[in-house]
């Protein structure tokens, strides 16, 4: 059990060190990512003062700006699994993860978990800090474990998700344009675009089935405290239904695919 | 004359082989072309959610600030399938492609236009294309308004591909990675999406001189929409192409006064 600890930690200093390489690279992503919800911030605004209400909705121009804002701070611990899961097929690093005490699964895992670690530290908490002082939200310690507990199960479900897709690299070798897609459409249907209550009625059924809006929209309302601990242990529920469906299926995908490594053809 | 045919022949030459090269993997290539077609299905999202509450945003209607947002998809996209920024930055610091261009006997605007290419974003462009179509023939347009804006509009693609080329050009200077240009173009491409009136002065004068993309988008829909009298229009117009043609020779004096072989 300590060899698995020192292992772990020996994997996650290294990704640290690999994640923070490129730093001024890093710091202007950050930067210009956050032009986002200004850019939408204002637009808002125009759309406030065209319609004349003070409320669309159910939320205030307040609210809409901190919606914004707290969305684009869960966008930077987005996982990332899928892209170095491709890679590392398509370039054939699998066999030296393998050969490694860790597996390749949980090595890609820890990797994806250090790159989201670090900038849930170094962006999402001082932007959700910042957000706390400008829009002085109701938050408590229940709904600050609340929001970590999503962040947690949210992250596991598309790390099995992005897993399962990045496997596709074994039979098809590119499947950046598959990833891409998917990236655009997580971000879509997890809030990033609008807040979900304000797709039609009939997209907005299909949108709270997928486990998409774990992402963003919940952790944005459960921090503006537009969902009350009866609602949230539904959220639970459907987030445990989704990461044993996802963990299932990863499982599966990961059973048959290692069998078509074929390594000096054997 | 007959160089300028050769080269123009060169150029639809290189793009044919950069498409037969990049759809060889048919999957992959499926999906990025259905990503980059998101984008102006985004669009229509965001502002048919917007024009649900309310009528007139900043002035502009809901099929004028749809060939808006259209528009900038099509020239963000056609201006990143000629030039990928971030291949630029990159190649810049590694020089495996530039070297092998720059030995060519062929103009600097050949080498910007077909050796960093991102074919993809013909989906976002093409699609984008499509809604603004779809959106101007919702608007009443008058003929020299119409000749104006493709002036402007061509003229604005290579003002976009100047100003990526000439951003990119700081990772001879600055930066190990460099990767930042694309990310800001990005957010350029969203911010023109919409009147940059919502930005007030300070957002009108940055896209305007600073960051010039508002002369390649804002400037140019609103000519077509009849947002601006006939002489202020000529005039945004004779701005745009002059601003390209600087950006050209800033970035060909810069690019060969900081090239150096294969150095890197």
């Amino acid at each position: 059990m300590d060899l698995r600890i020192q292992q772990l930690n020996a994997h996650f200093m290294i990704s640290l060190k690999s994640t923070m390489a490129y730093f001024s690279d890093f710091v202007l992503r950050i930067f210009f990512q956050l032009t986002e919800p200004i850019i939408f911030a204002l637009l808002w605004t125009a759309v406030y003062a065209a319609s004349g209400t003070s409320t669309i909705a159910g939320m205030s121009l307040t609210s809409m700006y901190e919606y914004y804002f707290v969305v684009a701070a869960f966008a930077y611990s987005y996982s990332w699994l899928g892209w170095e899961v491709s890679e590392a097929v398509s370039e054939g690093r699998v066999l030296g993860y393998m050969l490694r005490p860790l597996g390749f699964p949980t090595a890609m895992f820890v990797e994806s978990l250090v790159f989201a670690t670090v900038r849930t530290a170094l962006t999402t908490l001082p932007i959700l800090a910042l957000a706390t002082l400008l829009f002085h939200p109701a938050l408590s310690l229940a709904s600050i474990l609340m929001i970590m507990l999503i962040m947690i199960m949210s992250f596991s479900i598309m790390s099995l998700f992005w897993f399962t897709l990045g496997c596709m690299a074994f039979y098809v070798t590119e499947i950046g344009g598959v990833i891409m897609f998917f990236t655009f459409t997580n971000m879509m249907l997890g809030g990033t675009v609008i807040p979900l209550q304000m797709f039609p009625d009939m997209v907005q059924k299909a949108v709270f089935l997928l486990p998409f809006q774990l992402l963003f929209y919940v952790p944005a309302r459960i921090f503006s405290g537009a969902i009350n601990t009866a609602q949230f242990l539904g959220i639970v529920e459907f987030a445990i239904a989704w990461l044993i469906i996802m963990g299932m299926f990863a499982f599966l995908v990961w059973d048959r695919v290692k069998r078509k490594i074929n390594v000096f053809g054997i | 004359m007959n160089d300028n045919i050769r080269n123009l022949r060169m150029l639809l030459l290189t793009h044919f082989y950069i498409f037969k090269g990049t759809f060889s993997y048919r999957l992959s290539s499926v999906f990025f072309i259905l990503a980059t077609l998101l984008n102006p299905v985004i669009s229509v999202v965001i502002i048919s959610s917007l024009y649900a509450y309310a009528n007139g945003i900043a002035g502009w209607n809901y099929f004028q600030l749809l060939a808006l947002s259209a528009f900038s998809t099509f020239v963000m996209g056609m201006a990143l399938y000629l030039m990928n920024p971030d291949d630029l930055s990159k190649d810049l610091k590694r020089g495996k492609k530039i070297n092998r261009v720059m030995l060519l006997p062929l103009p600097m605007w050949f080498v910007i236009f077909t050796s960093f290419s991102d074919v993809f974003m013909l989906g976002s462009a093409f699609g984008g294309l499509a809604l603004f179509l779809y959106a101007i023939s919702h608007t009443s347009i008058g003929l020299i308004n119409g000749i104006l804006f493709v002036i402007a509009a061509i003229s604005g693609i290579a003002l976009v591909d100047l100003l990526m080329g000439a951003l990119s050009l700081l990772a001879f200077k600055f930066l190990g990675s460099a990767g930042w240009t694309g990310w800001l173009f990005q957010e350029l491409g969203s911010a023109n999406s919409y009147p940059l009136t919502i930005y007030g002065s300070l957002g009108l004068l940055l896209f305007s001189f600073a960051l010039p993309i508002g002369l390649a988008i804002y400037f140019p829909a609103s000519i077509l929409l009849g947002k601006f009298s006939a002489y202020y229009s000529l005039g945004i117009v004779v701005i745009s192409v002059l601003t390209t043609l600087l950006l050209y020779r800033i970035f060909k004096l810069t690019f060969n006064s900081s090239y150096a072989g294969g150095k890197s």
